[in-house]
C-alpha cells in the first residue's frame, strides 16, 4: 500500500465502482421535471498531486471517461467532460493557492489543506465538470435552461456524495 | 525545427487537449442519437439557407435568360396543347370537331419548378428542386425544360422534391429515334456532362449521325415527342447486335434553372393496368 501508483489504482477502481454499479442504478428524483445524476469519480482527477503533469491528467481524464461512457451508453460524452476538466485543474489550483503555496508532493486533500479549502476547489470545479457534461449530453444551446437546472440539481448530489466519502475515507495523498 | 519542438513543448498539453476533445466530439456526434440528430440538423440548417441566399442573388443574374425561355415556352406548349390532350369520347366526325364540346381530358400537367441545387460532376447526380407533396409532385415523374429531359423524380418531402438527373448513371430512360419509331434505353456512363448514350437500337435499323433523339412515351413519366438530343456518332461493337449511339443533349444540365415536372393525370390507372397483366 505505500507504491503510491498502486495506491491510486486501487482508489480510482473502488471510485469507478461506485460510480457505475452504485449511483448509476440509483435514480435520483425525479425533482420538478428533471433528474439528477450523482458523479464521484472526478474527484480521483481532483485528489491527484500538485505534481501530476497536465498531460497524464488529460489522458487520465479521457480513458476514465470513456470507461465510465461504456457503462451509460453515451460514447464520448463523460470522456469529454473529464478531459476539460483535467485542463482546466492547473489553472484553478493557481487561482486558489494558500498563502503558504503548495508542497508538490501533497495531494489535494483535507487533511494536507482544510475542510474550507478543499470544499471551494472541488466545488468550483464539479461546477465546471456538470456545465460542461450537460453541454455535450443536452448539446444545443437551445436547452440553455435545461443544462442550468440539471447542473444545479447534480451539482448538489454530487457535492454530497464526495463529502460523504471524503469523510469517511479522509486520505492523506 | 527547433522553433517547432519549443512550440510543441510549450504548447504540447494544449494540443493534446484540444486532440482529445476532437476524438470526444467525434464520438459523440457519431454514437449518441440525439447529438447526432441535432448535429445533422444544425448542419443542413446552415447550409440550407447559405444555399437559399445563393440562389436568390444568383437568380436575378439569370432573370432576362429565364424570361424568354418562359415565352419561348408558352408559345410552344400553346402550339402543342393538343398533343397533350386524350379524346375521351369516341368521335370519328372529326370535321365538326371542337374542344369545348368534344369532353376533351387532359393526359399531362405540368408543374413548373425551380432548380435549387443541382451537381453535374459525380456518377449520380441529383437535383433538387422547389416543390414537393403539396404542388402534387410524388415520386415517379419526368422533369423536362423547354429544350430538353432532366430526369425523374425520386423523393419529395412536402415542398422539395429530389431528381435523379439523366447525369446519373442509375438513371434509364425509354428513347426512339424521331420519325422512324425505333427505340432503346437511354444511360449515362458519367464523366461527360453533354453526352449520354443509347443502348439496346437493333443494328438492322437505319441510324444516322444528326438524327434527332426523343422520348418514346412508353412510361407514365414522359410524354411521347419530348426533345433528348442529337445522334453524333453510332457504331456497332464489333460480336453484338445493337448500335452504341452517342447522343449529344439537348438540354444542359449544367446550367438549368426553370424546369417542368410532367403529371401523368391516369398514371394510376396505368399502373393498375400494369398490376393487372403482371397478376396473370
Amino acid at each position: 500500500m505505500n507504491n503510491p501508483i498502486i495506491r491510486q489504482g486501487l482508489r480510482l477502481l473502488f471510485f469507478l465502482l461506485v460510480q457505475v454499479l452504485l449511483l448509476k442504478q440509483i435514480p435520483l428524483g425525479p425533482i420538478g421535471p428533471f433528474y439528477a445524476d450523482a458523479f464521484v469519480y472526478p474527484l480521483f482527477l481532483l485528489l491527484l498531486p500538485q505534481r501530476t503533469s497536465l498531460e497524464l491528467l488529460l489522458l487520465l481524464g479521457f480513458g476514465i471517461g470513456l470507461f465510465v461512457d461504456m457503462f451509460y451508453d453515451s460514447w464520448g460524452v463523460h470522456a469529454s467532460a473529464s478531459v476539460f476538466l483535467a485542463f482546466i485543474r492547473p489553472g484553478m489550483l493557481r487561482r486558489l493557492e494558500p498563502k503558504g503555496g503548495y508542497n508538490l508532493n501533497y495531494g489535494l486533500t483535507i487533511q494536507r489543506f482544510s475542510l474550507n479549502w478543499f470544499l471551494r476547489y472541488a466545488a468550483f470545479m464539479m461546477l465546471f465538470y456538470l456545465g460542461f457534461y450537460y453541454s455535450m449530453q443536452v448539446f444545443s444551446p437551445v436547452f440553455f435552461l435545461e443544462i442550468i437546472a440539471k447542473t444545479a440539481l447534480s451539482f448538489v448530489t454530487s457535492m454530497l456524495f464526495i463529502l460523504i466519502l471524503m469523510l469517511i475515507f479522509n486520505p492523506l495523498d | 525545427m527547433f522553433g517547432l519542438l519549443r512550440l510543441l513543448a510549450r504548447f504540447g498539453a494544449v494540443f493534446l487537449f484540444l486532440f482529445l476533445e476532437g476524438i470526444c466530439m467525434y464520438l459523440i456526434v457519431r454514437f449518441n442519437e440525439n447529438q447526432k440528430a441535432i448535429f445533422a440538423s444544425s448542419a443542413s440548417y446552415f447550409t440550407g439557407s447559405a444555399l437559399n441566399q445563393y440562389q436568390k442573388v444568383t437568380r436575378y443574374a439569370r432573370l432576362q435568360k429565364q424570361v424568354e425561355s418562359l415565352q419561348k415556352e408558352v408559345s410552344r406548349l400553346e402550339n402543342e396543347s393538343w398533343k397533350m390532350y386524350y379524346l375521351d369520347q369516341a368521335k370519328t366526325d372529326t370535321a365538326r370537331m371542337r374542344l369545348d364540346t368534344l369532353g376533351l381530358v387532359p393526359v399531362y400537367s405540368v408543374v413548373e419548378a425551380q432548380v435549387i441545387n443541382n451537381s453535374v460532376s459525380g456518377a449520380k447526380n441529383m437535383l433538387t428542386i422547389n416543390r414537393g407533396k403539396k404542388h402534387g409532385v410524388s415520386p415517379p415523374m419526368g422533369v423536362i425544360t423547354s429544350n430538353g429531359i432532366v430526369g425523374i423524380v425520386r423523393h419529395s418531402t412536402e415542398h422539395f422534391s429530389s431528381v435523379m438527373s439523366v447525369l446519373n448513371t442509375q438513371t434509364r430512360i425509354s428513347a426512339s429515334v424521331k420519325g422512324k419509331g425505333y427505340f432503346g434505353s437511354l444511360v449515362w456512363k458519367g464523366t461527360d456532362p453533354r453526352h449520354a448514350w443509347l443502348l439496346d437500337v437493333p443494328k438492322h435499323n437505319p441510324v444516322h449521325p444528326g438524327d434527332t433523339i426523343e422520348t418514346s412515351g412508353f412510361s407514365t413519366l414522359f410524354p411521347k415527342g419530348v426533345l433528348v438530343g442529337v445522334v453524333r456518332k453510332r457504331w456497332v461493337p464489333s460480336g453484338e447486335s445493337n448500335y452504341l449511339i452517342q447522343v449529344e443533349l439537348s438540354a444542359d444540365l449544367t446550367h438549368v434553372n426553370q424546369v417542368y415536372v410532367v403529371k401523368n393525370l391516369f398514371r394510376k390507372e396505368f399502373d393498375q393496368l400494369e398490376q393487372l397483366s403482371a397478376n396473370e
